[in-house]
């Protein structure tokens, strides 16, 4: 199965057989068919808002095109920048992904609603960034 | 103002746990504690404190209504031995967080399935940290 590592800038600690550890990166999982309602919901409405953000871009014909690779973070800024785009409704559908099999939590712990609250504001945001641009526009 | 704490969160493995209002009970683990007199002569005595190592246990203790879902969580967590960590979380604000690692349910719980029914659980761990 296709997956991405993301390394946390702010690790957290979370249960583990009985003890507490500190999560250091969190896996992301492709959607597959068992999943597959909260990733569509997901890919409706970051593919609408990419809609909505270049429908008003002017494009200049002389610019060099850019081939370097689109980040997380590129894409949420592109996002956030955007007034049509409710960003929130997108968190909501990353949080249910998530939380439904497309992420492990140093590879192994289930992503629990506990587990989302304890994880700073960027790191989540930055995650939800690559899981856009690894499985939802790729 | 103080404001009463009945409105923590419990923690099992991760996940919340939805329990009946007003069941939650805990001890941190700070064990028991014992004085006695020594001696000195004179009609004089000298205190003499320890700390009883072996009662030094956390527990938590909640009920939970009697569905499926919280059947299936209790046989869970029973079976998990001691590989079981519990927190509590208290409301924004309220600063109040305590971790019970190595949790076991040591008695074989009672779950009761009349209208009301719960099932009640009780964790022994670690002291709090």
């Amino acid at each position: 199965m296709k997956e991405f590592i993301y390394n946390l800038e702010a690790p957290f600690e979370y249960a583990y057989k009985g003890d507490t550890r500190t999560a250091e990166f969190v896996t992301l999982l492709a959607p597959t068919m068992k999943n597959n309602n909260f990733a569509a919901s997901l890919t409706q409405s970051v593919r609408k808002s990419i809609l909505a953000v270049t429908r008003n871009m002017v494009v200049d014909k002389d610019a060099v095109p850019d081939d370097s690779p689109l980040t997380g973070e590129a894409i949420m800024t592109l996002l956030f920048s955007n007034p049509d785009v409710d960003i929130n409704v997108i968190f909501e559908q990353a949080k249910a992904l998530f939380k439904n099999g497309g992420a492990l939590v140093d590879g192994e712990e289930k992503m629990t609603t506990p587990l989302i609250e304890k994880m700073e504001v960027g790191d989540f945001q930055n995650m939800v960034g690559e899981y856009i641009v690894n499985f939802t526009i790729a | 103002m103080a404001k009463q704490l009945n409105d923590v969160s419990i923690i099992v493995n991760n996940r919340v746990v939805a329990y009946t209002a007003d069941s939650l009970k805990w001890r941190d683990g700070f064990g028991t504690y014992a004085v006695r007199n020594a001696v000195i002569g004179g009609g004089q005595t000298e205190q003499v404190f320890s700390k009883d190592l072996s009662t030094k246990m956390g527990s938590v203790s909640f009920s939970m209504p009697t569905t499926a879902e919280n059947e299936a969580l209790k046989r869970q967590w029973k079976a998990n031995d001691n590989n079981n960590v519990v927190e509590l979380v208290g409301p924004p604000g309220s600063r109040f967080s305590k971790i019970f690692t190595q949790a076991a349910i040591l008695e074989d719980p009672e779950s009761n399935a009349s209208t009301d029914g719960n099932i009640d659980v009780d964790f022994n761990s670690n002291p709090a940290q």
